[in-house]
């Protein structure tokens, strides 16, 4: 299966600290929830990091919600065109849209944008969608905007592959 | 960060849960919605890098604490949570 891996600049896993080699298989711990997360599409909002790897898995365990669980996996290549302050920008203007310039989430989703932390700048923009709404769907609705964003702007589908 | 919706960790829940975090204590949703709110708040994110360094570097002292500090210690600790 191919999906894709967040990673800490210079390829570092940013919860387990692991250094990730280029193009060799990773085998990973055998307990379930400890083995390789990955992303399909969909999942890519909810774990942005500095750098967007396509990654091969083997042996997937698990498809969750919001991840994909392998216990080998390796990685393929990295996303060149990832761009962590324009899609902070595109999802802070999203919600300006949705919500308004007055909402203050949107002023901090801005913030956050400006400041280059993408993930709590997309994170920030779909709660002001919530807020404005007061329906909590609005959160789920507004990462899949976040994730089509992603994939047309880096030219990803579905299946992993980079369609440039 | 405090949390809109109801699946959604607050700061404050973060610090609380962190060593069972770190201890490998959590279920597996729990740790998902911890890594979660940890991608999507600054300071969480140096809250739990500072918490790994103090636990590496913790772990290369040299002088390990003596018993009696060590028995001391985690009287405070367990004083604390109970107040608490």
């Amino acid at each position: 299966m191919i999906a894709f891996k967040w990673l800490q600049r210079g390829a570092v896993g940013p919860f387990s600290g692991f250094r990730w080699p280029r193009a060799q298989w990773v085998t990973a711990d055998a307990r379930e929830g400890y083995g390789i997360h990955a992303c399909r599409v969909d999942d890519l909002p909810f774990w942005i990091s500095d750098e967007l790897w396509r990654v091969e898995l083997d042996e997937v365990v698990a498809q969750r919600e919001a991840q994909v669980e392998a216990r080998r996996g390796r990685l393929v290549e990295q996303v060149q065109a990832w761009d962590a302050a324009a899609f902070a920008q595109a999802c802070a203007a999203h919600a300006a849209e949705i919500a308004g310039e007055a909402s203050p989430y949107v002023a901090d989703a801005r913030r956050r944008a400006s400041q280059g932390f993408a993930g709590p700048a997309s994170y920030i923009s779909a709660v002001a969608a919530v807020a404005a709404s007061g329906d909590p769907r609005r959160y789920a609705e507004e990462r899949r905007w976040q994730a089509r964003w992603l994939a047309r702007e880096l030219k990803l589908d579905q299946a992993g592959a980079l369609t440039a | 960060m405090t949390a809109l919706l109801p699946e959604e960790l607050t700061c404050r829940q973060v610090v609380e849960v962190i060593t069972d975090y770190l201890e490998r204590r959590m279920s597996l949703k729990d740790r998902t919605r911890f890594e979660q709110h940890v991608v999507t708040c600054v300071g969480c994110t140096s809250y739990l890098r500072q918490m790994k360094q103090a636990i590496a570097l913790a772990g290369a002292a040299k002088d390990p604490v003596d018993a009696k500090a060590q028995d001391e210690l985690l009287r405070l600790f367990r004083g604390w949570k109970e107040k608490k």
